[in-house]
């Protein structure tokens, strides 16, 4: 029996000990550094600063719209929450922090969506929810969103803080050292330099199958922002890409815009962007010019939710 | 069930409580039991596989039997056998290089603009099935050599080549050493137990803070090859070193550990193969179970008498290429194989003369010389792995002219770049220090509490900058 005494105990050991060092190192990370962060979803858990038009979506959203232009020209404040590999599952998780900490409700919000916004994705499903690790005791909503990676996700982010903060202190001690995060800079927008020169190629459209729990994450967020009696905008912004046979996804947006009563406009294979290489960073985002022409083409639409 | 999920944190536990609290009643119970969880582990992978994987064995035991029969006429025994090699082998091509032979042969076959009707086979490989093959083949050829005797305990049998932390990835069962300890009933030891603990924390750091980190750079460039240059090629590359050792060493050790918990020693697989001072070295240090299964069961047998150099080898070059072979279906595999044969064939040819010259400068334990040998066998070790990770030949020759005609700015990824540096440096101080200073060691200290602290430690440092979800050991594949 002792032998079994002296490895039950040894195991104690490393776990206790273990224990006590993510305590140790974890609460002040969770207590000093993580609030001086500077990043969107901080931006969002601090309540913004009254924004009236907020944009949500992956890195089609924060390189291709400019919040300036709109607040320069409609004279309304604006902020791009598009997080880079994101898909709805984070969007929804970012429109409640948003509106569970804001005082002031945005009057409209914008949301980039594509492909794998609504499709079954081999890496673009809810794997990308570990950004949110970090920001998980902040508020109940993230909570929820990140448990569709799982029970045993949720259960390591309750048990430990180093899990939490996995691969992220060397971006959480940034503030403190004095080093910008640019997140935030350009009111989210993210530009991109790049000019891309060359020719268009042809792609399949997606085949993947429709992805019914984003779909129910799309109809939570179309709820979310109805109960808060803000309007919706679906857009789909343009590419660099020759799109070949029927999408199974825009059907079923369309479906969803339609009952709901959204507007859903789709500039992906927009003629005169198609012409325009120079204006795309690569073929599925736009350089800083390509993102200011196609802001600027928004403004008529997006002011009709101004009048 | 993977090593690195929540499935087997949950099932480890109970299945060593379980183990232990019916070891009591015997052998027969033990074998039962490692059975039992065995065919489960399996089963919750792909219970459809499972009657091939106990059909191998049954198979393989009643071979085994009769071939070890004193009865049995001599020309029988090895008509037996060479039913066993075809059956065995036959189901491993069959799974794993028919698709890559038709393929092949139609693409020869459509040079000469013809055309082959043939349809590729729609099957998964199961997995592990290269590993319980060879396990269960090496107790065949073993008993048909005499090495061994033919055992008529089917329940050790059966427990040994299933066992469960070797099953899907090994490291390659020997009927000589491993089969023996399923023939008596184990018993516990603590300090054992302890020292496999130490083992699984080591390996589930090399897996997920090291392989599965720096896999991360390695797969964004070796799938966008074209987009990258030189110098972001050859980082992805010395990466790829460090993932393949650290996810099969990670993997083995952690099975090795699983097998102390058990009270079972596996043969150990890995070595420290990037302190190797020369190739020959090297192929001494990794996948040691494989290496020497080929040595033993390939390359001896087919020099056979001969003192023939050429013929020796012309036998390396086989053998390497069966080996690049086994590890998979693709001529990537075996230009990986034909390059390991070669340089080993320049090493083998080359050792008496630098022997010589070692002997005449006193360079034996020279400090720097042994620095400078390490580099030199790394360096080799690298271009080959271009061939072993590359998704086509074609990415292969184009990497390599990336490296040598293209450099340029490094493509970065922070976090990866940052966690996966420091896990290799850790992975190579603690490599350095158990190869030159073995006395040395955090984890397996004498005190209880440094030993205990080292290793919550390292368990911190695995939760923190380990890569949860990266996914299945690349060997599995193989």
């Amino acid at each position: 029996m002792k032998k079994y005494i002296k490895i039950t105990l040894y195991v104690i050991g490393i776990l206790a000990v273990a224990f006590v060092i993510d305590r140790l190192i974890g609460m002040p990370i969770e207590n000093f550094l993580l609030p001086k962060q500077n990043d969107k979803y901080m931006y969002a858990y601090r309540g913004g600063k009254g924004e009236e038009i907020v944009i949500l979506g992956a890195s089609r959203a924060s390189h291709h719209y400019i919040p300036k232009i709109i607040e320069d020209s409609l004279g309304v404040k604006c902020f791009n929450y598009g997080c880079d590999g994101q898909n709805i599952y984070n969007q929804y998780a970012v429109l409640n922090l948003i509106l569970n900490h804001t005082e002031k409700k945005p009057r409209l919000v914008i949301l980039e969506l594509s492909s794998i916004d609504i499709l079954n994705m081999t890496t673009w499903n809810t794997e990308k929810l570990s950004a949110l690790h970090s920001y998980y005791s902040l508020d109940d909503s993230l909570k929820n969103v990140v448990s569709l990676q799982g029970d045993e996700t949720s259960y390591a982010l309750e048990s430990s803080k180093l899990y939490s903060f996995n691969s992220n202190i060397h971006n959480l001690i940034k503030p403190i050292l004095g080093i910008n995060n640019n997140d935030v800079v350009n009111s989210g927008f993210v530009p991109l330099y790049r000019k891309w020169g060359k020719q268009i190629e042809s792609k399949p459209e997606d085949d993947k199958e429709i992805d019914l729990s984003k779909i129910t994450y799309l109809n939570k967020f179309i709820e979310r922002c109805k109960n808060d009696s803000i309007k919706i905008l679906f857009l789909n912004s343009p590419n660099y890409v020759n799109l070949e046979g029927g999408s199974k996804w825009k059907p079923v947006i369309e479906k969803i815009a339609g009952d709901n009563n959204i507007t859903f406009i789709d500039f992906e294979q927009d003629p005169f962007f198609l012409k325009r290489p120079e204006l795309f960073n690569e073929p599925f985002h736009l350089n800083v010019e390509g993102a200011t022409l196609y802001t600027k083409g928004l403004l008529p639409l997006i002011s009709r939710y101004f009048q | 069930m993977i090593f690195n999920s929540f499935d087997f944190l949950i099932f480890l536990p109970i299945a060593f409580v379980l183990f232990w609290s019916l070891s009591k009643l015997g052998k027969n119970v033990q074998n039962i039991v490692v059975l039992a969880l065995s065919v489960f582990f399996y089963g919750y992978w792909n219970w459809k596989f499972l009657g091939l994987l106990l059909g191998i064995t049954a198979l393989t035991f009643v071979t085994g039997y009769y071939i070890g029969d004193e009865n049995i006429a001599k020309s029988r025994k090895k008509l037996l056998l060479w039913l066993d090699l075809i059956v065995c082998l036959g189901l491993l091509f069959v799974f794993k290089y028919y698709n890559f032979f038709l393929e092949s042969l139609t693409d020869v076959v459509g040079f000469f603009g013809a055309n082959i009707l043939s349809q590729p086979l729609k099957i998964i490989l199961p997995v592990g099935i290269s590993f319980y093959i060879f396990t269960s083949l090496s107790y065949v050829i073993d008993v048909y050599k005499g090495r061994t005797e033919r055992t008529t305990d089917w329940l050790a049998y059966f427990a040994y080549v299933t066992f469960f932390p070797a099953l899907f990835s090994g490291p390659i069962g020997r009927s000589t050493t491993q089969l023996p300890q399923f023939f008596k009933a184990r018993t516990f030891d603590a300090d054992n137990g302890i020292k496999g603990i130490q083992w699984i924390l080591w390996g589930f750091f090399m897996k997920l803070c090291v392989a599965d980190r720096v896999g991360l750079y390695v797969d964004s460039v070796f799938n966008n090859i074209e987009m990258h240059n030189g110098t972001s090629i050859l980082l992805a590359d010395i990466f790829y070193t460090f993932q393949l050792y650290c996810d099969f060493g990670g993997y083995s050790l952690i099975a090795m550990g699983v097998g102390k918990l058990f009270s079972i020693d596996l043969l150990p697989n890995f070595n420290r193969p990037y302190m190797s001072t020369s190739y020959t070295d090297y192929w001494k240090r990794e996948h040691m179970s494989l290496t020497n299964w080929l040595m033993d069961y390939v390359y001896y047998p087919m020099i056979g008498e001969s003192s023939r150099l050429a013929w020796w080898n012309a036998c390396m070059i086989i053998t390497f290429l069966i080996s690049g072979l086994w590890h998979g279906a693709a001529w990537t595999f075996v230009l990986w194989g034909l390059y390991q044969g070669i340089f080993l064939i320049i090493d083998t040819n080359t050792a008496r003369r630098r022997k010589k010259f070692e002997k005449k400068h006193n360079l034996k334990n020279n400090g720097w010389w042994k620095l400078c040998t390490t580099i030199l066998t790394y360096v080799v070790i690298t271009f080959g792995l271009i061939f072993f990770r590359a998704n086509s030949v074609h990415d292969a020759f184009y990497g390599l002219g990336q490296i040598f005609g293209n450099p340029g700015t490094l493509f970065t990824d922070g976090a990866t770049m940052l966690y996966g540096i420091i896990g290799i440096i850790i992975l190579m101080i603690k490599d350095f220090v158990d190869e030159y200073h073995p006395q040395v060691s955090l984890l397996a200290n004498k005190k209880i509490i440094v030993s205990i602290i080292s290793c919550a430690l390292l368990l911190c440092w695995i939760v923190y900058a380990g890569v949860f979800g990266g996914g299945q050991f690349i060997y599995f594949q193989f």
